[in-house]
């Protein structure tokens, strides 16, 4: 066979391995069913599963453009024994494209845990927001488990241009806030840029710490972004910030949440 | 909420300006070596810029360089968000045409493309009032993309003596540079997408 033919062939070849024949745009969002709400879809099957005292929790995040990674980071969950779900703390995607979120659900649906998450300063760029909406739902979002309430939220406040309204800390407020007779008797903040980071808004930072320390119930506020560990024990205060490197650095927390406290483990793969 | 506001009248994209130049350049340096016009139209279908296209250019160098200026259109309803995209293109033809019955096969067309898509989310630029200096370090606007592909020309046809029909599979730098840094789960079947398109030469 001579040369332009094998080249005809090695396309041929190349285009017939496509998933997808055709790419309109970088930016498209073009979902499959099975891609879309979700956050509503891991909600549905955490409400089959009983919580038991001790809650188990995988935390992990930013796996933008780890995708290696995030297939042995999957491969380490599964390892694990009675999880209640998984977290990924945000920066699912790098250039907020819908494609890598695909590429990362397809890594993550080998999950045998259901997996929640939060987005992320980079989750926000391009038309990003679009696509986390469509793809999981809700920036902001809560849910009861157990003893435990876990609250989502968005607190990337420099993609706002520090606007001073997010993160929504009336909505948090309301959150935190148990009403008379509330079944959880503590709260889990979970969000992707820490309040003492410089892509915070920084004139919300004192007010978000406040209104998890006035709640009475808030004892753990998870993040990611710095791609690299951190434990901060508030002074005069029962709120640690805990946050969790990137699947890059082949790390995440294994936490576990009782009724009047919290372990968390820091686990290598 | 996908987005439908658009800012046409934002500084004019850099790949239009840098197309105009090349062109002009060009056509200075090189002057016009074709006995055939250089000059000619395209209409694309997929390829990174738009569910259609249209695109104007010429050719250098006796049909081995082409350079093109496209308009790209995607519809909410094909792409989940109205997207629309400039680009310029530029392809190189380093094989000759070969003779297949009364077609004309270029086996080998290969080259890069930098797309604009227009929108207040996207920026070809990292804004300085928002983000500390290279935060990001990439353009959200500005979309690299390189293709392989190939023509056949109904040059000595009667009916289509202008057109010919081109094929390419193509990838984002985006996808690319993933691929090179996770070559386990990605794979070339992942980042690869075919354009199709028709050529009338003027």
């Amino acid at each position: 066979m001579h040369k332009p033919s094998c080249l005809l062939v090695v396309l041929l070849l190349l285009l017939s391995s496509c998933e997808e024949l055709f790419e309109y745009h970088p930016n498209q969002i073009r979902l499959d069913a099975h891609e879309k709400d979700l956050t509503a879809l891991h909600l549905a099957r955490i409400s089959t599963q009983s919580a038991g005292d001790t809650l188990r929790l995988l935390v992990m995040g930013d796996t933008q453009r780890f995708y290696d990674d995030a297939v042995d980071f999957v491969a380490k969950a599964n390892a694990f024994r009675d999880i209640d779900f998984v977290v990924h703390q945000g920066d699912i995607s790098d250039f907020g494209m819908a494609q890598e979120h695909k590429w990362v659900q397809d890594i993550l649906k080998q999950l045998k845990w259901p997996c929640l998450t939060v987005i992320g300063n980079h989750d926000l760029l391009a038309n990003g927001r679009n696509v986390y909406r469509e793809m999981y739902g809700a920036l902001n979002y809560a849910f009861v488990y157990g003893h435990t309430k876990f609250v989502f939220l968005d607190t990337n406040g420099r993609e706002y241009g520090f606007n001073g309204k997010v993160p929504d800390l009336g909505w948090l407020q309301e959150q935190v806030t148990p009403a008379p007779g509330a079944s959880w008797q503590q709260a889990v903040v979970i969000s992707h840029m820490p309040p003492f980071s410089s892509d915070f808004d920084s004139r919300l930072a004192l007010p978000f710490h406040q209104a998890l320390q006035q709640s009475g119930r808030v004892r753990l506020s998870l993040h990611g972004h710095d791609h690299n560990w951190n434990t901060v024990q508030a002074p005069d205060s029962p709120v640690t910030y805990h946050v969790t490197t990137t699947v890059k650095n082949r790390g995440f927390s294994f936490l576990q949440i009782w009724e009047d406290g919290f372990a968390i483990e820091r686990i290598q793969f | 909420m996908p987005s439908n506001e658009y800012s046409f009248d934002m500084k004019p994209p850099i790949a239009f300006l840098t197309t105009a130049l090349f062109l002009q350049v060009s056509t200075y340096a090189l002057g016009q070596e074709n006995k055939e016009p250089p000059y000619h139209v395209k209409a694309q279908f997929a390829g990174d810029i738009g569910l259609v296209s249209v695109g104007a250019g010429r050719s250098f160098l006796r049909g081995k360089v082409e350079a093109d200026l496209f308009l790209g259109y995607l519809p909410e309803r094909v792409g989940g968000d109205r997207i629309v995209t400039a680009a310029v293109k530029a392809t190189c033809v380093p094989v000759k045409a070969l003779q297949v019955r009364s077609l004309d096969w270029q086996p080998l067309r290969t080259g890069l493309q930098a797309g604009h898509t227009f929108g207040r989310e996207y920026f070809a630029f990292e804004p300085q009032d928002k983000y500390p200096k290279s935060y990001y370090g990439f353009s959200t606007a500005i979309h690299l993309y390189s293709f392989i592909g190939g023509q056949v020309d109904f040059s000595r046809t009667k009916q289509l003596p202008r057109v010919g029909i081109y094929y390419e599979a193509g990838s984002s730098a985006e996808y690319l540079i993933s691929y090179a840094q996770n070559p386990r789960y990605l794979s070339p079947g992942k980042i690869f997408h075919l354009a199709l398109g028709v050529r009338m030469k003027l």
